[in-house]
């Protein structure tokens, strides 16, 4: 395993089943994820974009194929401490919680890993921060924010845990240019500067142009 | 530590969500309050009618009169005994369901009374009876011996109430029917002045023994009973007491018209009765109507409180899909996410339900049994609901939320 290697697919296969028919939605997918790069996957809709986020998230488990986390095959780990600890999820809508405080939004993982209020605190802080929220947004709910806003509040909520892998489902779609660009800025120098895997699935081509690495699906297979 | 720091974390967002939603809190309060209140009403509604219906069934006394086949009331019937036993044996279906019999002959055979030292002392008609004589039936006011009631006429014991004149309560007496008659003793255990009766001013003259003890023993003949009669203690038995007579006397509908054959007692059906009731089912029966009205509403009543609990837990829940597929997604675990969602819905309806109770309990004063079974059943119901879809919740496919969500 290469030691900048973080998470590995190996011919990951994802097939969905009903009473009629089979689609493979991930189609043997093989690749290794490095830390400290910004990567872009793209494709069509149904392209199985959002199968392979949620097969790498651990809400899922592949049909086939062999997912590993730093060596470790997912299969063999616990998946809710996974998601606790090790990867971290960004969607399109925020999926903030409307009736917590933007500082309690992000407090909120590290609660849900028994630590206590009055040690997290400095650290929320510290994440607003770094997606560039001051104090002042501190006690507001998530419906006084901008898109922008909620979703670097978003950001915040996902690098409070410690993990080091940031999976990102259309971080920009609900949002306009500006507040786009500085979203995917944000996210490119987490990936950069603080060592993060960013993985960002997109349709959009701008996104994908700033990527370390594009990869692009088509069927569920890797095409690029 | 951890976990309780976990524990608390939850409780803490479950009661931060219903303060920061508290409109929609107290609604639901509101309605689960309203459904255990209402489930307290109609319950509290039909007791009532219920104790109604048996406060009128305790207050209506309802007799059983005997009469002739004719369903006349002749003044002599002369029953015959065997009857008696039907209104006197313990084994008796009737044994239990009436009291007051009134049961006596025609006090027409004489017997010569003696004291036990053979002194003779008067020639009384002797009259086999199951209750203390009365002035207006036998013109005597009786005083009884201290320890004894009425209850000894409803025995066979060899016990006597004669006049004041002829010896003192708690002596004995002997009775001679006939030259050739052993003597009887008797116990005196009332005695009672002789007045003037009627028009014709003819002097009682009597000597009263248990109608039993006289059937076996001074009676004769076998139809001796002149009148038979006695008081239903449950009136709601009625029809069932008039069920069982039917084995034994004639229909009153059917007054004049003897059925053949013979009836349980082997003889031929020729006594009819009356049980007159008066205006008891005039009262009774818009009660019993209105009892039967409630216990078909109730039901539906009920199934509706419950369906509507277990809708409005699985709707709070459901709503809030997305929000605890967030939580699945940032590694909370099924049952982290089901004991918080179940939580919310458990104390909303704890809260609801408590209210609800505690506002019936101080418009009725107290609560039944039966009220908080209802109550209990409810709240099960509600928390059924709940842990249904908190279930399900805790199962949820996240990214099939979120896609549906964006």
């Amino acid at each position: 395993m290469n030691d900048t290697n973080i998470l590995q697919l190996d011919n990951v296969n994802y097939e969905y089943r009903n009473k009629y028919q089979s689609v493979k939605a991930v189609n043997s997918f093989d690749y290794d994820f490095k830390k400290g790069l910004f990567y872009a996957i793209t494709g069509k809709s149904g392209s199985g974009k959002t199968t392979l986020l949620s097969l790498m998230v651990g809400l899922d488990t592949p049909s086939g194929g062999i997912i590993k986390y730093m060596g470790e095959d997912l299969k063999d780990m616990n998946m809710d401490k996974y998601r606790r600890d090790n990867v971290s999820l960004i969607y399109q809508d925020f999926n903030l919680f409307p009736l917590l405080t933007v500082l309690e939004n992000v407090m909120y993982p590290l609660q849900l890993k028994g630590q206590k209020k009055k040690d997290i605190r400095h650290l929320a802080v510290e994440k607003l921060a770094m997606t560039g929220l001051d104090e002042s947004y501190h006690k507001r709910y998530p419906s006084m924010l901008s898109g922008g806003e909620q979703q670097r509040v978003a950001i915040a909520r996902a690098l409070v845990t410690g993990a080091t892998i940031l999976l990102a489902d259309e971080p920009t779609g609900n949002l306009d240019t500006e507040n786009g660009d500085n979203i995917v800025s944000i996210l490119k120098s987490l990936a950069h500067s603080e060592g993060y895997c960013v993985i960002v699935v997109t349709h959009d081509l701008d996104i994908a142009s700033v990527a370390d690495e594009v990869l692009q699906l088509k069927d569920g297979k890797l095409i690029q | 530590m951890k976990f309780i720091r976990i524990f608390l974390h939850s409780l803490s967002y479950t009661f931060n969500t219903l303060i920061r939603k508290i409109f929609k809190s107290i609604a639901v309060v509101i309605c689960v309050a309203t459904f255990a209140i209402l489930i307290c009403v109609m319950d509290y509604t039909i007791q009532k009618q219920g104790n109604l219906l048996l406060d009128m069934y305790e207050q209506y006394k309802v007799n059983i009169v005997v009469l002739d086949k004719f369903a006349e009331n002749k003044e002599d019937l002369e029953i015959n005994n065997k009857y008696a036993s039907i209104f006197m044996q313990e084994d008796s279906k009737l044994w239990g369901l009436i009291d007051e019999v009134v049961i006596r002959s025609n006090g027409e055979e004489s017997a010569d009374v003696y004291l036990q030292d053979d002194t003779f002392i008067d020639t009384l008609n002797v009259v086999g009876i199951t209750y203390i004589p009365e002035q207006y039936e036998f013109g005597v006011t009786v005083e009884m011996a201290e320890g004894y009631s009425k209850d000894i006429f409803m025995g066979d014991e060899s016990v006597c109430i004669v006049p004041q004149n002829v010896s003192q309560i708690g002596g004995n007496v002997c009775i001679k029917q006939g030259p050739d008659i052993e003597p009887l003793i008797y116990k005196v255990v009332g005695t009672y002045v002789p007045q003037e009766v009627g028009y014709d001013e003819e002097e009682a003259n009597f000597i009263f023994c248990p109608y039993l003890n006289y059937d076996q023993h001074l009676a004769s003949t076998k139809n001796n009973i002149y009148r038979l009669e006695c008081r239903i203690i449950d009136a709601q038995k009625v029809t069932e007491i008039e069920n069982y007579l039917l084995k034994y006397f004639i229909a009153p509908s059917m007054a004049g018209v003897t059925p053949s054959g013979y009836n349980e007692l082997k003889l031929f059906y020729e006594y009819s009765f009356i049980i007159p009731k008066g205006n008891l089912e005039e009262v009774i029966d818009p009660i019993k109507a209105d009892i039967k009205k409630l216990k078909i509403v109730e039901p539906f009543i009920f199934s509706f409180s419950i369906a509507i609990g277990f809708i409005i837990s699985m709707l709070s829940i459901r709503n809030r899909k997305a929000e605890f597929a967030v939580m699945r997604s940032l590694g909370a675990s099924g049952f982290y996410v089901f004991f918080e969602s179940f939580m919310e819905q458990f104390i909303l309806c704890m809260v609801g339900t408590g209210i609800g109770s505690i506002a019936a309990y101080f418009a009725y004063g107290n609560l039944s049994g039966s009220q908080i079974n209802k109550i209990l059943i409810f709240t099960a119901c509600y928390m059924l609901g709940a842990v249904i879809e908190a279930i399900s919740i805790a199962r949820v496919k996240v990214m099939k939320i979120m896609k549906a969500n964006e």
